[in-house]
């Protein structure tokens, strides 16, 4: 049996008297596919941004491959791939440019980086619209495009913050025959966060976080089966409730946590 | 690669992100090249006929004067304004995938601060080689002196800007904060007016200014190099201890701060 690629124990973080994450501990396997779903401000922005190294824990422990993530940052960083919410890509520049730019900041040597931009180009279907600037392009290539920046540099892991998001069904399709593709060729595990959760159904697990703790852990089949629910929305309502939460941290606010992380 | 080639990588390829920006926006690239010939223009030549010839002493003019002040001026705008760009990606979202990628925080405030050196001195260079509109005679002696006096201002008022860049959390803030340090700092440093029988307070700003030795650096070489000598040209100040301060404690002074405002700007964006 394959150990766990990331270990995330005991998470904590605390904004003033606040606990956005509290003690959260979760397992990722090689070449898995890990949903991590909870209501707005439930913690899965903050969950990650620790993960990714954007913000310092609280407390608690952290390893991606060994690696220490807290303490090893820079070594850690080598290791995963992110795909942000919002849009991670250079309007100004072209799709080429945008992927040269980050294999550079990755350190892909010089001889092997024009070969590997053409493959992910191709893989994500922009290989004609290569040389033009990614402000031409529609949501849907955008987001491609990002995808092909995350996965470039073959991360063991890729962390997609809702990849999905605001999509048409058909670049949403797309997107998924990626991860999927991705995956089997390279073994590559993906931890993403998703508001669709039908698209929950198609992953290997699923994990749900409310309140800042984690509430279920379990293949969706497991977690349809244990609540006598026919969907993964049931399943999510079930354990999450009907109320509206009211977004805890939002995109904007995730400034001031960079602020706070520098004032630690 | 190993580690080091690798972070110079980074840092250039920062750097050309931002100069390939600056060149794709036509509009921004036009304007930035026009501005030192309108600030000359309206500034110099309409500050001049303000001023009785020889309101100064006699031995030089208000335009020789106020030249190095608006190269200096131009510095310090642009400069402290030149880490929009960081603030931007940050509201766009995209800084964070500069703050995941595997390099050191140093190396992308030294890519961002190279690209507004670069962009802020180029500004400067031109307003050097238009000296002649006002009556400066260019020099070659002239011209490799400002230029290191120059790339260093620039520097230092980059790493400022991206220092504050860290600290304020919307572009608005970012604006503001630069309107309420430009003005002020630009009024004490001695571009338009010399340095002499201010009240005890303003003397105190000016001391403090950073700005007010690369000014003082920058007049000096342009008035010893149209010939006057070194008497009359150190007279408009800076003052330190009550004489006035040589190119090499400019100079020095000036290395100073750009230092601490480097150490400000990494602080400002390690994790």
């Amino acid at each position: 049996m394959v150990g766990p690629l990331l270990v995330v124990k005991d998470l904590v973080k605390e904004f003033g008297g606040f606990r956005a994450v509290d003690g959260v501990s979760l397992e990722l396997f090689p070449g898995e596919i890990l949903a991590f779903l909870g209501p707005n401000g439930a913690g899965k922005t903050t969950t990650i941004a620790m993960i990714t190294t954007l913000i310092k824990p609280t407390s608690g422990a952290i390893t991606l491959g060994g690696v220490d993530v807290v303490r090893q940052a820079e070594a850690a960083k080598a290791l995963f791939g992110v795909v942000f919410q919002e849009a991670a890509v250079d309007r100004d520049l072209t799709a080429r440019e945008n992927l040269w730019l980050h294999a550079v900041l990755y350190g892909l040597p010089r001889s092997e980086r024009e070969e590997r931009i053409e493959e992910m180009l191709r893989l994500v279907e922009l290989i004609d619209r290569r040389d033009d600037l990614v402000r031409t392009f529609s949501g849907g290539m955008q987001r491609r495009l990002e995808f092909a920046r995350g996965l470039m540099t073959r991360p063991r892991v890729l962390f997609l913050d809702e990849p999905t998001l605001g999509l048409d069904v058909q670049s949403r399709e797309r997107i998924w025959s990626y991860i999927e593709r991705i995956r089997s060729d390279y073994g590559t595990a993906f931890f993403l966060t998703t508001h669709y959760l039908e698209e929950a159904e198609r992953v290997d697990r699923v994990a749900i976080i409310d309140h800042g703790r984690l509430i279920a852990v379990d293949t969706p089949g497991g977690l349809k089966a244990s609540h006598g629910a026919a969907s993964m929305d049931e399943v999510f309502l079930t354990l999450t409730g009907h109320g509206i939460r009211d977004e805890q941290l939002d995109a904007a606010s995730l400034q001031r946590v960079f602020r706070h992380r520098r004032k630690q | 690669m190993d580690g080091l080639s690798r972070e110079m990588a980074a840092v250039g390829a920062i750097w050309w992100r931002d100069v390939i920006q600056f060149l794709r926006n036509k509009g921004r690239s036009a304007s930035h090249l026009a501005m030192p010939l309108m600030w000359l223009l309206l500034f110099g030549v309409g500050m001049n006929r303000a001023f009785r010839p020889g309101a100064l002493g006699g031995e030089i003019s208000y335009l020789q004067f106020v030249y190095p002040g608006i190269v200096g001026m131009t510095i310090l705008f642009s400069g402290l304004f030149s880490a929009f760009g960081i603030v931007a990606d940050r509201e766009f979202g995209y800084l964070k995938a500069f703050l995941v990628a595997p390099i050191r925080p140093s190396s992308m405030v030294l890519g961002r601060i190279l690209s507004g050196t670069t962009l802020t001195a180029l500004q400067a260079l031109v307003m050097v080689g238009l000296a002649p509109i006002v009556g400066i005679s260019l020099s070659l002696p002239m011209v490799l002196q400002l230029g290191p006096i120059i790339i260093l201002f620039a520097f230092a008022t980059t790493a400022a800007s991206v220092a504050l860049a860290g600290l304020v959390r919307s572009h608005i803030g970012f604006i503001v904060a630069n309107q309420f340090l430009a003005l002020p700092i630009f009024f004490t440093c001695g571009a338009v007016f010399p340095l002499v029988n201010l009240p005890a307070w303003m003397d105190l700003l000016v001391m403090i200014n950073p700005a007010t030795y690369a000014v003082g650096a920058l007049r000096l070489v342009v008035l010893t190099t149209q010939g006057v000598g070194w008497p009359v040209a150190a007279r408009f100040g800076p003052f330190l201890f009550g004489r006035p301060v040589g190119l090499a404690a400019d100079l020095a002074i000036t290395v100073g701060f750009t230092a601490l405002f480097f150490a400000l700007a990494v602080r400002a964006f390690r994790a």
